[in-house]
């Protein structure tokens, strides 16, 4: 019999004098009715099993290539004519005279508009528009869909990085990633179901991959992109040959310790543990092997590449495709290499171009080759950072965050592609049409997922919590997903 | 009505009163305090205003705003009412709650556990045995597994007070505080760095921690705990002039303890963040004090609770004077003279130089040396001054404070109707009765300690009384330990949370005499076996489908080790635990390729955090081999080894710890380089003491790690692996470690036993 959730304790408190006046039942009913009827039900002995989603899905996995430090969209795939022409212009009074609700990221501009010295094309048949950093990306340009008019509630890296990876501008909440195992488990149950690839992480630290108050079966495990594909997976190398045997003891002893204190959940499901760990261990090491890769697919995601960041963030890429294939439900990367990533605050220019050259080719080669192996169909590919940055100069050549308009895009797992959703105003400093906060974003990823965003919740501290806040607060991206 | 009894010892006139006060009135929280502090508090209601003129609890007043906004049945919820007592206990017993022996009370928990079972049809399970008893008596009152020898010498004394000296022994232990102080610091989020993108580390917070530890040490009564943390500095007139005073100051830590964004101003997200801040604290003291969910009423009215959206606001306004400090001067007023003499003398040494000084021209040449040497000079003798220890804490900023608005649903950047401190409205809905103890501060803290500390609060003591019965039974009599409302868990027993609660106020909010009472009970003491072998005479099927989550206690709970403890047990059995018992934390090893989970700590090692102390720093091993406790906690970056087994959050309050298992927790155990050295120290411990003999190794290894002897079948399994691992260590080229190691193979196993993991 599963239990509702894990080790007892909403156990207990569902079935002790838990809901026990009839009045408390009349007053919550509207509203836990109408919300959703009950709570996702874990098994605790596998709590990472398969679970149906509440409508049939578009996308069964997902990979958030997140795109740290704030990339400037309109360098890269939104299109400006107008902040091209006015270049070294005084930004036009009409745009600073506006009620920002977020703090003030103008005043650490000057008063002049800047371009990027970028060439612009249109590409596919689609004829979406990219600058010539991303030459890759935009042979995509038919599989893309843009949201344009995105925007943050915050111009700082870690509460905005919090925000697009758990919905709330404060850390400890579950991120993405999380929510969508507990909703629906994972496709393989000898690897983690939720996966982080990263050389340097985001800023907040690993509290953008916690389970906040979800079970830690579901918290992101790191993958590493060279050597042992995981901490721990394999004890330090002279214990190899005695691995098997000494793990059968522990069995062994746990086993008999287990039948005098039957009734006890827990223990069993730590006997079970240990043989999925062990399980484990051999999956991903297989995971790791990307010799096991034609050469033709080692240069396509340039993993020969002389740009040794290239090449890293394409081992990654290459990763998250195997992992992806072996049935892991949520992966994410992290694009950054050094602590600077995309936040070009001196020199916009250097820094675009610098993580265009790490990003772009193996980005691309993702989506060829998940799309050449039928993946793509059921992948959700999601591209963003936490903000995007000011057409307005700080310094002499740098941009600042600018949370109020930026763009973000997906490909794959349903969503509607070679289109533009909304759009910022000229300059590209905020978003106009059709204003997109990120919990949109988040309950568009779910619902392609077949999770219904208020029905997707964990009971904690006396609120239902969710990733996309209080019920009814938020909606789909109108388009994204046809 | 309940008779009104009883637990108010007659000596306590002032219980007594407030006793008659609620059974005939039931009339609340008029913020009066109880005990101590007398110096500040007085025991009559300060306010001045008749009666007549405030308005009533929403019981009696029907003007009352919780009244207006909700319905009756808001008022029905448990946990508003104050503890009363159940008609199955008789005066005469109970007026002894405070035999010291615990005899009276214990009887007392187990007849109001005992009448649940029979009512149920179930009876209680019989007494654990020693070994098992000392197990959990040691890892419950101070976190660590016992020696052999004191599993020994308990196991073999057969004294009819042997069990209650081992209570006293474990609660008199230092090792106590440090245990229970971890299970406050996760009610409190506490943490060593400030959290967000810098991250910086708090270089005076391991204070706030060590008085913690102190406190429950020293069984410093609750009400002053609570008062000392809210209001400590409002307690302390000028330099303390003793320890106590000091770690009033010091307990304003409390204040601190949420995470701050140093970059909001940055961006202009001041105002903003004071808004979390202020949020922060005012959720974190109703989940910490009253178990009730004031996040759940920052937006709108709650959905569930008789709590307003004002409430959250009139909360608030307690701490809207809160200025932060790194410079609360805790050095005591004798010493401080002592310094600022001391560094005057200083001065004066360094008078006549700087005269001399002053007179010469530094960019004249014939000046220069001269003028050189006396800089280099003044500079030596400058470091001889003594500076005064600070504390991180906090200090109102005058006697004024900001005015506190409420916020349309929630949003910061829409005030509206301004509100003053108060309470929990459907107490007591006018302003809080505040009066300054000095000029420079609002009283507004102190007042809300006072009434959160009171024997008056319906919430207080039980809560307390919840968190401590949860440690102990590995699940509380409510299992939500931080939300007593609607949407919380209902106390299995009433009654004895009840009864708890009173005498733990009557006992003088004393935590040691609660453990007392509660771990000398028979209820505590009975085994946690499901299946019952050796008592024969129950149908363990039976009750196993009656009460299979055991409620009702009819037996004890098995408990998984939590991350501390686990860790602390692998140092302690592998006998290289470090001692230190309070100070800097210690910062462990930590993979560097983990730490670029945080970019702000590379910032650091680049040198490029202006002194700022974003990093890791990381100490020598043998100084990392400390209890967790003093671990340094840092909000990007948990610790990974703790963090496998359910670590929490240090964003919000901590009621209780997870205890999932997955299989990333058995390659930690199993694998982890941490793990490996630990089997091998305990390995060549075991051969250091057993000797060559495999037979008396295995004997070693079980008695240090499990408290008892290996039984025939599990010695003959242990010997024939140490057999098997001594050929294949042999094989593989280790000649004259082959035996040591295939021990350490055999320590690993058993450390990574269930019975390793789990308290019977």
């Amino acid at each position: 019999m599963p239990l509702d959730y894990i080790n007892r304790r909403d156990f207990l408190q569902r079935s002790g004098g838990g809901f026990g006046s009839v009045a408390l039942a009349a007053l919550l009913a509207d509203e836990v009715r109408a919300a959703s009827p009950q709570q996702t039900t874990i098994d605790p002995l596998n709590p990472l099993v398969e679970r149906l989603s509440h409508v049939t899905p578009k996308a069964k996995q997902v990979i958030f290539l997140f795109q740290y430090g704030g990339p400037s969209t309109f360098d890269l795939i939104d299109y400006k004519p107008e902040l091209i022409k006015l270049n070294g212009q005084p930004v036009p009074e009409s745009f600073k005279q506006h009620n920002d609700k977020v703090g003030g990221v103008l005043n650490h501009c000057k008063d002049e508009l800047m371009s990027g010295p970028w060439n612009w094309s249109q590409h596919g048949e689609s004829g979406l528009w990219f600058s010539d950093l991303l030459p890759h990306t935009a042979q995509h340009a038919d599989e893309l869909c843009l949201v344009r008019s995105m925007y943050s509630d915050s111009s700082n890296h870690a509460p905005a990085t919090y925000l697009m990876n758990t919905g709330s501008i404060l850390s400890g909440k579950p991120s993405m990633g999380s929510w969508v195992t507990y909703g629906l488990g994972s496709l393989n149950q000898n690897l983690p179901g939720y996966v982080l690839l990263y050389k340097v992480g985001g800023l907040g630290g690993s509290a953008n991959w916690s389970n906040g108050f979800l079970p830690a079966a579901f918290q992101g495990t790191q993958f590493r992109y060279e050597g042992a594909p995981a901490l721990n997976l394999e004890p330090p190398a002279n214990l190899a040959g005695v691995q098997r045997s000494t793990l059968d003891l522990v069995q062994q002893l746990n086993r008999k310790h287990a039948v005098q204190r039957s009734g006890v959940l827990d223990l069993d499901g730590r006997i079970a543990s240990y043989e999925l760990a062990y399980r484990m261990q051999s999956e991903a090491i297989d995971v790791g092997e990307l010799a096991q890769e034609t050469e033709q697919t080692q240069n396509a995601y340039g993993l020969n590449d002389e740009n040794k960041n290239k090449a890293l963030f394409g081992r990654m890429c290459l990763l998250s495709r195997r992992l992806i294939e072996k049935g892991v439900r949520f992966v994410q990367l992290y694009n950054a290499v050094d602590k600077l990533g995309w936040d070009g605050h001196d020199n916009n220019t250097d820094y675009h171009q610098r993580n265009a050259a790490q990003t772009d080719q193996p980005i691309a080669a993702l989506l060829s080759d998940l799309k050449q192996r039928g993946l793509l169909d059921t992948t959700l590919v999601v591209w963003a950072g936490e903000f995007g940055r000011t057409p307005m100069m700080q310094g002499n050549n740098g941009r600042n965050h600018n949370p109020y308009g930026f763009t973000i895009w997906m490909a794959g797992g349903g969503a509607k592609s070679g289109q533009a959703i909304g759009a910022t105003d000229e300059i590209g400093l905020r978003a106009v049409d059709q204003p997109q906060p990120v919990k949109n974003l988040h309950a568009t990823i779910l619902t392609a997922l077949g999770l219904m965003p208020d029905d997707l919740f964990f009971e904690t501290n006396g609120r239902q919590e969710r990733l996309t806040g209080v019920a009814q607060s938020w909606k789909t991206i109108p388009g994204v997903l046809g | 009505m309940q008779r009104p009894s009883v637990f108010f010892r007659p000596q306590t006139a002032i219980s007594l009163v407030a006793a008659l006060v609620f059974f005939s009135t039931l009339v609340f929280g008029n913020g009066h305090a109880t005990t101590n502090e007398k110096a500040v508090v007085d025991d009559q209601p300060r306010d001045a205003s008749p009666l007549a003129q405030r308005m009533g609890d929403a019981f009696t007043d029907v003007n009352n705003p919780i009244r207006k906004i909700f319905d009756g049945e808001r008022l029905d919820l448990w946990s508003l009412k104050r503890p009363t007592v159940g008609e199955s206990i008789s005066i005469n017993e109970n007026s002894q709650t405070t035999d010291v022996a615990g005899r009276l009370v214990l009887e007392t928990i187990d007849r109001l556990i005992q009448k649940r079972l029979t009512d149920a049809g179930i009876a209680s399970s019989a007494q654990a045995d020693k070994r098992t008893l000392i197990r959990r008596l040691s890892f419950d009152l101070t976190g660590l597994p016992p020696t052999p020898a004191e599993a020994q010498s308990f196991v073999e004394d057969s004294s009819p007070k042997a069990y209650e000296k081992l209570v006293e022994r474990l609660l008199d232990s230092p090792r106590y505080g440090e245990r229970w102080a971890r299970h406050w610091l996760d009610v409190v989020r506490y943490a060593d760095t400030e959290g967000f993108e810098r991250d910086e580390f708090r270089p005076l917070a391991w204070q706030y921690r060590d008085y913690v530890i102190r406190s429950f040490n020293q069984d410093k009564p609750y009400d002053q705990f609570i008062r000392e943390q809210l209001a400590g500095d409002e307690l302390v007139n000028g330099p303390p002039k003793n320890a106590d005073e000091a770690d009033k100051l010091i307990a304003t830590g409390f204040l601190r303890l949420g995470q701050w964004d140093s970059t909001a101003p940055i961006f202009q997200e001041e105002v903003r963040h004071r808004d979390q801040q202020l949020a922060d604290l005012a959720n974190t003291t109703g989940s910490a004090f009253l178990g009730l969910t004031f996040s759940c009423c920052q937006c709108h009215d709650h959905k569930y609770d008789p709590l307003s959206q004002a409430d959250h606001f009139r909360l608030r306004a307690f701490f809207a004077g809160v200025t932060p400090r790194n410079d609360l001067v805790i050095e005591l007023a004798d010493d401080l003279e002592e310094i600022g003499k001391h560094n005057a003398e200083v001065d004066e040494e360094a008078a006549p130089l700087k005269a001399e000084q002053s007179k010469l021209d530094k960019d004249k040449n014939e000046d220069q040396p001269r003028y050189e040497e006396l800089s280099k000079t003044l500079a030596e003798i400058e470091t001889k001054k003594r500076s005064p220890r600070m504390a991180m804490g906090a200090t109102d900023s005058g006697a004024d404070a900001p005015a506190t608005h409420v916020f349309y649903q929630g949003d910061f950047s829409q005030p509206r109707e301004e509100v003053l401190p108060g309470f929990v409205s459907v107490l007591d809905p006018n302003p809080a009765v505040i009066e300054p103890p000095r000029a420079d501060t609002t009283g507004r803290r102190l007042a809300l300690a006072n009434w959160i500390a009171s024997s008056d609060n319906p919430w207080t003591a039980r809560t307390l009384v919840n968190r401590v019965w949860q440690h102990h039974f590995g699940v509380g009599l409510v299992a939500t330990a931080n939300d007593f409302g609607f949407s919380g868990a209902r106390p299995t027993n009433p009654e004895l949370l009840d009864w708890l609660a009173i005498a733990f106020i009557n006992d003088g909010w004393s935590i040691k005499k609660l453990h007392r009472a509660i771990v000398c009970s028979a209820t505590y003491r009975q085994t946690s076996d499901a299946a019952r072998r050796g008592t024969g005479s129950h149908d363990n099927d039976q009750y196993q489908e009656k009460d299979p989550a055991n409620h009702l206690l009819w037996r004890q709970n098995v408990v998984r080790l939590d991350a501390e403890t686990l860790r602390d047990s692998l140092l302690s059995v592998s006998g290289s635990l470090n001692t230190t018992d309070s100070g800097k934390p210690r910062w462990p090893h930590v993979p560097i390729d983990l730490l670029h989970a945080q970019p702000g700590i590379l910032e650091a090692k680049d040198g490029g955090d202006g002194g700022r102390m974003q990093g890791w720093y990381e100490d020598p091993i043998e100084e990392t081999d400390v209890r967790s406790v003093f671990l340094a906690r840092k909000r990007a970056m948990p610790i990974p080894f703790l963090q496998a087994f359910d670590l929490p959050d240090t964003t919000v309050s901590c009621a209780r710890r997870d205890t999932t298992v997955v299989a990333p927790q058995a390659l930690m155990l199993f694998n982890s380089p941490e793990s490996i050295r630990f089997a091998l120290i305990l390995a060549e411990r075991v051969a250091e003491e057993a000797g060559v003999d495999p037979a008396s190794r295995v004997e070693t290894l079980f008695r240090r790690a499990l408290s008892r002897s290996p039984d025939t079948k599990e010695k003959a399994i242990c010997l024939d692996l140490l057999r098997r691992h001594t050929d294949q260590h042999r094989m593989e080229g280790a000649e004259n470690q082959a035996e040591l190691l295939a021990l350490r193979d055999l320590c690993r196993a058993v450390l990574n036993l269930n019975e390793f993991m789990y308290i019977d």
